[in-house]
């Protein structure tokens, strides 16, 4: 090698090697730092030419480190020295320095390594520059004009897996006959005829291993810089082939590092979820993705398994972007190094809504079925009794009119008799028609804004009257702006038979007293509280049938045992719920939750 | 014959009331509204004079006839022998007639309207066990 070509190596070796390499001029002021050197201190390209070495050393470790360099600029040996490395950001970290001294180009080198790896061992004879190149991290190979290996280092025979005295003084292709033809050829002859330097990744078939080659073209033939990047190349690989997978399938993936935050996203994930991989990008997939009904559970149980080596499956609850709930089916495969080390996490959405939606959809037929079946259970019972009642009253008394003289007290009687009846029979089929209309409107209407202050006031209009000839009193706490969502029909009918309720049971010792509040309910939506001072009825001995058809808790009255059956079907065909508290001789408290405008 | 006419709807009892008293079934008719007060006369009257027949209805708010059949269990006693209970119903439910057969005060069970013609095979059934 000439000078020119020792100035070229070195220059290759500041471009391609890994190490923390600084170039020192006699003055001990740094001329050139190796790239890699650069990024590991955070330098920009160039910025520490001609600064004093000692800038980028720890101060408490700068004497010592001259020191060791101006041993090193007076000998032929190598000297070793441990010293800490400052960067621009003022941090310091430890490193293993060796200097050499480079007669031919008047320089000293100095290459530092994470400390604890080991000094290559030298072979004793070497000289300064080939001591150099024995102790960079990267394979390196000189061949000549006509392709003869002239040097081959150490790193090079563990890259390359071959005793480099196989190699040295045979012409490259005879040594490596895989190689012919191959891209290694290739870019090696191109950087040979155009004289450029050449950068490329190949596969050598021989060691199955990717390596990543530089090669730059020198007086006498050719430099050679190797690295052995399987490791890279197979995990950006995989993730390339996981990549492609990914693509096409509908469903989201995504892939995180070890502690979780978001690397890539496919478009799968952005289309089922909207967000897209700037939005993702370092973000943990939970904190974005789960919401409020999220279950807690689901989420302990990722975190619990993502801590096993095993892949998991999980049925979680999403949100998208536009904050729409989305049933995920969750993959979660842990992606680990030859090393063994946790790298990644790969999840993959599955979008599980429709099977969800059936789901939801069977159990809402299930309580259709079960609502039908209870419906027909109270029909029967209304024709068995409300219905039939009164129809066996008129048979019975058609079969006595004959009996009695026509112009007596009993025949009148049982002929006025007869025709109440009879109208009894027809109110039970009018019940029954509007029971049955009511279920079938349920689900056609159309839910429209109801204010409650006004809707109440009209229903007490209607009972002004009634209220007025038993002296009753009303006390009415009604926000005007109150709205719900529902049907004003319904909601002005439940405050029609719940004030015909307490008007029929009121207690004739004492006023009727009426409270009505509403009031916006906890979660939104209103809360209507209804309370009549009055009989109240025996709660624990009516128990859930307060609110079935034709059950009545009063005797003596003209109940017929249809209001609360009609204000509990009105509240839940809007949604809303209904509690009832009533004490005999006190009254009545009616609670009703309605849904929010 | 005491009789007992227990039923919420009037214009029932006063179609059984008449039914009784047309087919000479009896003159000695009570008539009660309420399941309760028939039970307050009933229980009042529980040494002295308890009717031989109580037409008791299902069908009825506060107590119904079931409620009163169990109110009459600490008397079951003190009444077998001496009354005999009928339920007269609108009902047409097989499970109602099901639920008759447990109380032993309960002998038939009649669909409204009462009918005339049942009423002699009661009335001789009464008789004999006098």
């Amino acid at each position: 090698m000439d000078i020119r070509d020792e100035f070229q190596v070195v220059e290759n070796l500041m471009l391609s090697s890994s190490d923390v390499l600084c170039a020192l001029d006699a003055s001990g002021h740094l001329r050139r730092v190796s790239a890699a050197g650069q990024r590991v201190l955070g330098y920009a390209p160039d910025e520490l030419n001609g600064v004093p070495f000692s800038t980028i050393l720890h101060p408490a470790d700068c004497a010592q480190a001259l020191a060791a360099c101006a041993a090193a600029r007076r000998q032929a040996a190598p000297v070793y020295f441990e010293g800490r490395y400052l960067t621009k950001a003022g941090q310091a970290a430890g490193l293993a320095w060796s200097a050499f001294r480079w007669p031919a180009i008047e320089l000293l080198l100095c290459v530092g390594r994470t400390t604890g790896a080991r000094p290559a061992t030298l072979p004793v004879d070497a000289s300064a520059s080939n001591a150099l190149l024995e102790r960079i991290a990267d394979g390196y190979i000189e061949v000549d004009k006509n392709w003869t290996i002239t040097y081959f280092n150490v790193q090079a025979e563990r890259v390359l897996q071959i005793d480099r005295q196989q190699c040295v003084g045979r012409n490259y292709w005879e040594a490596f006959p895989n190689a012919v033809n191959s891209r290694f050829y290739y870019y090696l002859h191109l950087a040979v005829d155009s004289g450029q330097p050449v950068h490329f990744e190949v596969l050598s078939t021989r060691t199955s291993r990717w390596l990543e080659v530089r090669a730059l073209p020198v007086a006498d033939g050719l430099s050679i810089f190797l690295s052995n990047i399987t490791d890279r190349v197979t995990a950006a690989k995989h993730l390339e082939q996981l990549a492609l997978v990914a693509q096409g399938t509908d469903n989201g993936v995504l892939i995180t590092d070890a502690q979780g935050r978001i690397e890539w996203v496919n478009d799968g994930f952005t289309k089922h979820t909207g967000y897209t991989l700037a939005d993702m990008l370092g973000r943990l997939p939970g904190t974005v993705l789960e919401g409020p009904d999220t279950d807690p559970e689901a989420r302990a149980t990722i975190l619990a398994y993502q801590q096993q080596p095993e892949p998991f499956s999980v049925t979680i609850l999403h949100y998208t972007k536009a904050g729409e709930k989305l049933w995920i089916l969750l993959h979660v495969t842990p992606i680990y190094n030859q090393a063994g080390e946790l790298t990644q996490f790969i999840y993959i959405q599955q979008n599980i809504n429709t099977q969800k939606a059936m789901e939801a959809q069977q159990a809402r037929l299930t309580q259709d079925l079960y609502e039908h079946n209870r419906d027909l259970q109270q029909f029967t019972y209304m024709l068995s009794h409300n219905l039939r009642a009164p129809l066996a009253n008129a048979l019975g008394l058609t079969r006595l009119l004959p009996q009695v003289g026509k112009h007596s007290a009993v025949f009148d009687t049982s002929l006025s008799h007869l025709r109440q009846s009879l109208e009894q029979v027809d109110s039970v089929l009018h019940d029954l028609n509007l029971v049955l209309s009511i279920r079938d409107q349920q689900h056609q209407q159309v839910p429209e804004t109801v204010r409650l202050a006004k809707v109440c006031a009209q229903a007490m209009q209607h009972w002004a009257p009634a209220l007025a000839q038993c002296e009753g009193h009303v006390t009415l706490d009604v926000a005007a702006d109150l709205l719900v969502r529902g049907t004003r029909a319904y909601v002005y009918s439940i405050f029609d038979n719940l004030l015909s309720n307490a008007l029929k049971y009121r207690v004739p010792e004492r006023p009727l007293q009426i409270d009505i509040r509403c009031v916006e309910g906890a979660h939104g939506g209103a809360s209507i509280y209804f309370a009549g001072l009055g009989s109240g009825f025996d709660q624990a001995k009516a128990g859930l049938k307060v609110f079935q058809l034709y059950q009545r808790f009063h005797g003596g009255q003209q109940g017929r045992g249809l209001g609360l059956f009609l204000v509990k079907t009105h509240v839940e065909a809007m949604g809303g719920t209904i509690e009832v508290n009533s004490q005999v001789g006190v009254g009545t408290r009616f609670l009703i939750h309605l849904n929010q405008h | 014959m005491l009789t007992y006419l227990i039923d919420d709807d009037f214009i029932s009892l006063y179609l059984a009331e008449h039914v009784l008293r047309i087919e000479d079934f009896t003159t000695d008719i009570l008539l009660f509204s309420t399941a309760e007060t028939a039970l307050s006369s009933l229980v009042e009257n529980l040494a002295e004079q308890v009717p031989r027949v109580i037409f008791l209805d299902l069908n009825m708010p506060t107590m119904d006839g079931w409620g009163f059949l169990q109110a009459l269990e600490p008397y079951v006693a003190a009444l077998l022998g001496r009354c005999r209970i009928y339920i007269l119903t609108s009902s047409l439910l097989p499970s109602d007639r099901a639920r008759a057969q447990e109380y032993p005060l309960v002998s038939g069970m009649l669909h409204k309207p009462l009918d005339a013609a049942e009423l002699p095979a009661i009335k001789a059934l009464l008789q004999e066990a006098f």
